[in-house]
């Protein structure tokens, strides 16, 4: 090939051809461990995603669930999210108040599985798919509040469910459907 | 080759022996990097597969959330290990090891670990992936359900 291109000294057209193929088969090699070397980082990703989707649905439905162990507890042997039902019927929204039976047995097992996860983990009731604040309850110290979730929170993974409560007279947040209220709240998860 | 003073230096440059060599060269080297990529694929390929084993193992508890009791998990004859973990198995062509642990002292069972486990334990030499999950672990009756952990290693034998 070379030769043809005027390279006429006996030997050089043979060494360019051959630097030529080094310089293909190195281009080629390269490219091959390059997509190797990437092969499997999306979905991996996709899982990892997933998993920590799967993360916030399980803690989720897991408050549905778990049941009040304290012995004369107002709530013993009844699930979490029966008692914030019921404290909702009574026209309770702040369930950050350290004092309030359903939002210190949602802050109990948040922080278990915060402490053995090494996840943080946030609950709150939205309105019109805004957190109300009164309702945060979250393992990190720092966020409290809405604004502090927007600001201090990167990459969170949410699962978001329907509750039901009693009408007493007036639904405190959420909608009216004949004696039953309704409100949606959230479990976030995000890794510290 | 003029510039190459000494005897047979200029004959061995100006042949084709150093195209054959560059070529053997280029090819070995090309030959070498399909192989370390193939390493790689089947390696990627077998993490991807753990990697969706312990996704499904995600949704299967999640399916089961307190429904699941500890003789679930500890007893290898029971329905929830034969047929929702052990189609995990099947599926993906790997080992699953299930730990299960209750995150309340009251819980009359899984308080420590290792009490409650299914499968066997991967080697510590062993390429092993492991997620954990949380779990509603149901006690004696439907109003004992207490906060739970289920930790899930994935590993080829």
């Amino acid at each position: 090939m070379m030769a043809r291109m005027g390279l006429n000294k006996k030997g050089q057209a043979e060494i360019m051809d051959g630097l030529i193929l080094m310089l293909i088969a190195a281009t080629c090699s390269v490219v091959l461990l390059s997509i190797s070397s990437d092969y499997g980082s999306l979905p991996i990703k996709i899982y990892e995603e997933t998993y920590s989707q799967k993360l916030a649905q399980n803690t989720l439905l897991s408050l549905y669930h778990i049941t009040d162990q304290t012995e004369g507890s107002e709530y013993y042997r009844k699930s979490i999210m029966v008692a914030v039902s019921q404290e909702l019927s009574r026209g309770t929204t702040d369930f950050s108040l350290s004092g309030d039976p359903a939002g210190k047995l949602i802050g109990d097992v948040l922080k278990k599985y915060s402490d053995e996860l090494g996840r943080e983990f946030l609950f709150a009731l939205t309105n019109e798919a805004a957190m109300l604040d009164q309702t945060v309850i979250s393992t990190d110290p720092q966020v409290t509040d809405a604004a502090t979730f927007r600001e201090r929170v990167g990459n969170p993974y949410c699962a978001s469910a329907a509750l039901t409560y009693p009408n007493s007279g007036s639904c405190v947040t959420g909608g009216e459907a004949g004696s039953m209220c309704y409100t949606i709240f959230e479990i976030c998860t995000w890794l510290t | 080759m003029s510039w190459l003073g000494k005897k047979g230096q200029g004959d061995f440059l100006s042949g084709d022996m150093p195209a054959l060599i560059m070529i053997v060269v280029s090819v070995g080297f090309f030959l070498s990097s399909i192989y370390l990529a193939q390493n790689e694929f089947q390696s990627k390929k077998g993490t991807i597969d753990m990697e969706a084993a312990l996704v499904e193992a995600a949704s299967t508890f999640l399916k089961e959330n307190a429904k699941i009791r500890a003789d679930d998990v500890t007893s290898s004859t029971s329905e929830f290990w034969s047929e929702k973990l052990e189609k995990i198995t099947r599926t993906y062509g790997v080992n699953v090891y299930v730990e299960l642990m209750s995150l309340d002292p009251n819980a009359p069972v899984c308080t420590s670990p290792k009490e409650c486990t299914n499968g066997d334990e991967p080697a510590d030499n062993i390429n092993t992936l492991s997620k954990r999950f949380p779990i509603a672990l149901k006690g004696d009756t439907d109003l004992d359900v207490y906060p739970a952990l289920i930790k899930v290693y994935v590993y080829r034998s």
